[in-house]
């Protein structure tokens, strides 16, 4: 668990009810004091400055003092609060201006030096304290610390800046209040008139505020890499295959990151190929794209974990999501939890959250006027329609693990897209802790097919990237096929299994592993349980038994994505077990191979 | 010397609020991108559609090629979708089927109407594309005629092997009455080539995997999608 989170609730709730402000004297500064505190942490919430820091053993309370000049001097003039517990609140301080903090920590006999200072200067971004997924001090319900973790990355001046999101949705408002500072002219298009004002949509919108609306400009909230470039392509305004392959390319040489907030329909739970030339184009992108370093491809997971259409869809259905080529991202609720739509998959990556509560979902710019998600209908969203604070969904989490990416790109602009693939997984946070679904893969990474290797943490990811040393060349390796032409027995608990012993691949460390499996003559697929056991012993749901309301459609060579195996072996014996579960319809299990990438 | 500009209280924002432990409602949080909550379905998988009592399972279907693999696509019994929709492909739509029933746009760029039964789409499409050539049969991705949409929109992409030449490609393509209407990727040989919408593309596509000199092709599809 992330230690801030404990930190936020134990300070900022004992605080209050112990009453832990007051004034106080300068402290002695002896040697047998506690040590200075450290992590201070500085950020904001509607309009107080918010502090954190990590507790000092033997402290037993706090001084904060702050200035409007930097090199605080730890005196009585500059004392601002004393509390018992890690963490504040600063109420009173004007925009505009910038304030300086220290801490101390202070037993019975001796006060610490001060802290590492920090600086923050309040912007006027009036719906700020609203979003939750950036800062959750539990201000919507939810539990205090379940956010993206970006404070400490904005404080050392991370905010995106020189990085480039293409929003690949129904459109972007390019003139809205909280988006045009960060547009770039002339580069977003419109597939439906060939023009560069795709400006229609609300969702596009939406996602592109989540990533990068602008910070300190007196409107709206802001994106969590706020000084992002935007360009927004409509594509879902006419989807073909062909306006895609642009939608994956268009200007792969300047656009960073492709986010995309969308894919086959969610909740038929039947497996949906994805199209050979969508592949081709992101194969291109993450080769070509950005110079060489590869377009960072994010791909909503889906929302049909619960669908209305009453199936359990899974990710991994879907042969965007679990393409090698992108990074696929689940979502998670204030509180931590999965979102009750996201859908598990061994293709996903890690989460983000995305999910609130009653009216206080994520706070996002939307079109100006009553014209888009908040059309003035609702009582509970704002009475400004230009923002909303219902946006939701895989939709959300995704813009928000573009906009971390974002601020890894700055922090270290040499990252391959394989590098922000390992960079997200070795920095994400486990949540939920207690999730019966946590385990690890066969090189200790957390695990979990609800929650992928877990949360999106923009501080620890930027920190890894900052020290992160390229990953080699990427090799690749198919298999021959294997045709075991097993008969799968009719609801039964044993199934069948074959097996793939793979020898001098050369690859010690797995990125991706891609499954192709034929059981092209099974009536009705969602009888079907498959997991892949690697050579490490991880095993890999890739598909579960469940419902498929809309008809079925077969196995028939359809390609399955799995990562979480990174850092895994190759080498070694690989098995697929297959079993039906259900009663009535019966295949066999016929063929399948590995595609293997790695270094 | 500093100066200390500030008077600032400690507060501990939100401790003092009500701040209840109990979960709200999910289906009451959700924005619009994400579904409402609904039932799971647990215990036996549902079946297929003929299972679904106000369903009748779609029979006439298609054949994709893809990646090596016959794909099955079946045909609408009465929808139609209508490219690029201005009045002047209603007024064609509607000179065929003068009771057309417009259903809607699940993207700007697409209108999909239903038109009798009885017509058999495909030809339907066909013949109103004679007056303006945008119309298509929908597709779906099982027999159930809630599963998935899509339909050609009329072209196909064809990815021609690497070593090929443009001059190559135009070659091979003229030779079959073909065109390059525009090149995809760069650096990759993928192309579009034009053709009329509806099923025809399809049969094109097939046609041009079955000369085994292309790496690939595939019609050019218009796709349902989620916002997620």
């Amino acid at each position: 668990m992330n230690t801030r989170n404990s930190l936020w609730l134990g300070g900022l709730l004992l605080a209050a009810s112990c009453g832990g402000g007051g004034g106080g004297s300068g402290g002695s500064g002896a040697a047998a004091g506690p040590k200075a505190p450290l992590n201070l942490v500085a950020g904001v919430r509607g309009g107080d400055v918010v502090l954190d820091w990590s507790a000092s053993a033997g402290a037993v309370e706090y001084r904060v003092y702050g200035s409007d000049q930097p090199d605080v001097v730890r005196d009585a003039a500059n004392l601002i609060a004393t509390v018992t517990t890690p963490g504040a609140a600063l109420s009173g301080v004007p925009a505009g201006v910038p304030v300086f903090v220290a801490v101390s920590a202070k037993n019975s006999k001796a006060e610490s030096a001060l802290s590492a200072e920090v600086s923050l200067t309040l912007g006027p971004d009036p719906l700020l304290g609203d979003q939750w997924h950036l800062l959750n001090l539990g201000q919507a319900g939810g539990t205090p610390g379940e956010d993206v973790n970006a404070l400490a990355v904005w404080n050392a001046g991370i905010t995106g800046d020189g990085v480039r999101i293409a929003v690949v949705d129904d459109g972007l408002e390019l003139g809205h209040e909280d988006l045009s500072g960060n547009v770039v002219p002339g580069k977003s298009h419109n597939y439906l008139d060939n023009s560069t004002n795709p400006s229609t949509g609300s969702h596009g919108t939406a996602c592109a505020g989540v990533a990068a609306s602008d910070d300190g400009n007196a409107v709206g909230g802001m994106g969590v890499a706020f000084d992002a470039r935007l360009v927004g392509y409509n594509l879902l305004e006419e989807l073909t295959d062909s306006n895609t392959v642009n939608a994956m390319t268009r200007d792969a040489a300047a656009n960073h990151i492709s986010s995309n907030s969308w894919g086959a329909p969610d909740g038929f739970g039947i497996p949906q190929p994805s199209a050979n030339s969508w592949r081709n184009a992101v194969e291109s992108g993450i080769v070509n794209g950005r110079g060489g370093l590869g377009t960072v491809y994010l791909w909503a997971a889906g929302n049909g974990a619960l669908s209305a259409q009453g199936a359990t869809d899974n990710s991994n259905l879907d042969g965007q999501a679990n393409f090698h080529g992108v990074i696929a991202i689940g979502a998670v609720g204030d509180d931590g939890v999965k979102a009750f739509y996201s859908e598990n998959g061994a293709n996903v990556l890690v989460v983000a959250p995305s999910m609130g509560r009653a009216n206080h979902a994520i706070t996002t710019v939307d079109r100006t006027g009553p014209i888009g998600i908040n059309d003035g209908t609702n009582p509970n969203d704002y009475a400004d329609t230009n923002y909303t604070n219902t946006f939701n969904g895989t939709s959300s989490a995704t813009p928000l693990a573009a906009g971390v990416v974002a601020l890894m790109l700055e922090a270290n602009p040499a990252l391959t897209q394989r590098d922000v693939r390992w960079i997200l997984a070795a920095s994400a946070r486990i949540n939920d802790a207690l999730d019966p679904d946590w385990g690890v893969n066969g090189v200790g990474l957390p695990i979990n097919h609800k929650y992928g290797f877990g949360v999106v943490d923009a501080e620890a990811a930027v920190a890894l990237a900052q020290a992160w040393v390229n990953v080699g060349p990427q090799k690749r390796v198919l298999t021959p096929l294997r045709q075991p032409n097993l008969p799968i027995p009719d609801a039964d608990l044993v199934g069948v299994s074959d097996v793939i012993t793979v020898a001098n691949s050369n690859i010690t460390e797995l990125e991706y592993v891609q499954i192709t499996f034929d059981a092209d003559n099974h009536s009705f697929s969602g009888d079907l349980e498959i997991v892949l056991t690697s050579p490490s012993g991880t095993t890999s749901v890739l598909a579960e038994v469940h419902a498929q309301p809309q008809g079925s459609v077969p196995y028939d060579a359809f390609v399955f994505g799995c990562a979480r195996l990174l850092g895994e072996p190759a080498d070694g014996v690989w098995t697929l077990s297959v079993r039906d579960l259900a009663p009535q319809d019966v295949g066999t299990f016929k063929s399948w191979r590995l595609e293997l990438f790695g270094s | 010397m500093k100066t200390t500009l500030l008077v600032l209280a400690v507060l501990a924002a939100g401790a003092c609020t009500a701040n209840t432990s109990e979960q709200e409602s999910d289906s009451a949080t959700l924005g619009r991108s994400a579904p409402v909550e609904a039932p799971n379905s647990q215990g036996r998988p549902m079946k297929n559609p003929t299972e679904l009592a106000s369903e009748t399972a779609l029979s006439r279907s298609i054949v994709l090629l893809s990646g090596g693999r016959e794909r099955t696509l079946w045909i609408s019994d009465d929808v139609v979708v209508e490219f690029q929709p201005d009045s002047a492909g209603r007024d064609a739509l509607l000179r065929s089927d003068a009771a057309a029933e417009e259903l809607g746009q699940p993207q700007k760029g697409v209108r999909l109407w239903r038109v009798a039964a009885g017509l058999g789409t495909d030809s339907f499409a066909r013949n109103a594309s004679l007056d303006a050539p945008r119309f298509s049969a929908v597709l779906h991705e099982t027999q159930s005629p809630r599963s998935p949409m899509l339909a050609p929109k009329g072209g196909v992409i064809a990815t021609f092997p690497s070593t090929w030449t443009r001059a190559q490609v135009d070659t091979w393509l003229a030779a079959r009455g073909l065109s390059v209407s525009a090149a995809l990727v760069e650096g990759v040989n993928m192309v579009r080539i034009d053709t009329a919408p509806g099923l025809e593309a399809i049969e094109l596509a097939n046609r041009l995997v079955e000369s085994g000199e292309l790496v690939d092709c595939e019609p050019d599809l218009w796709r349902e999608a989620s916002k997620r």
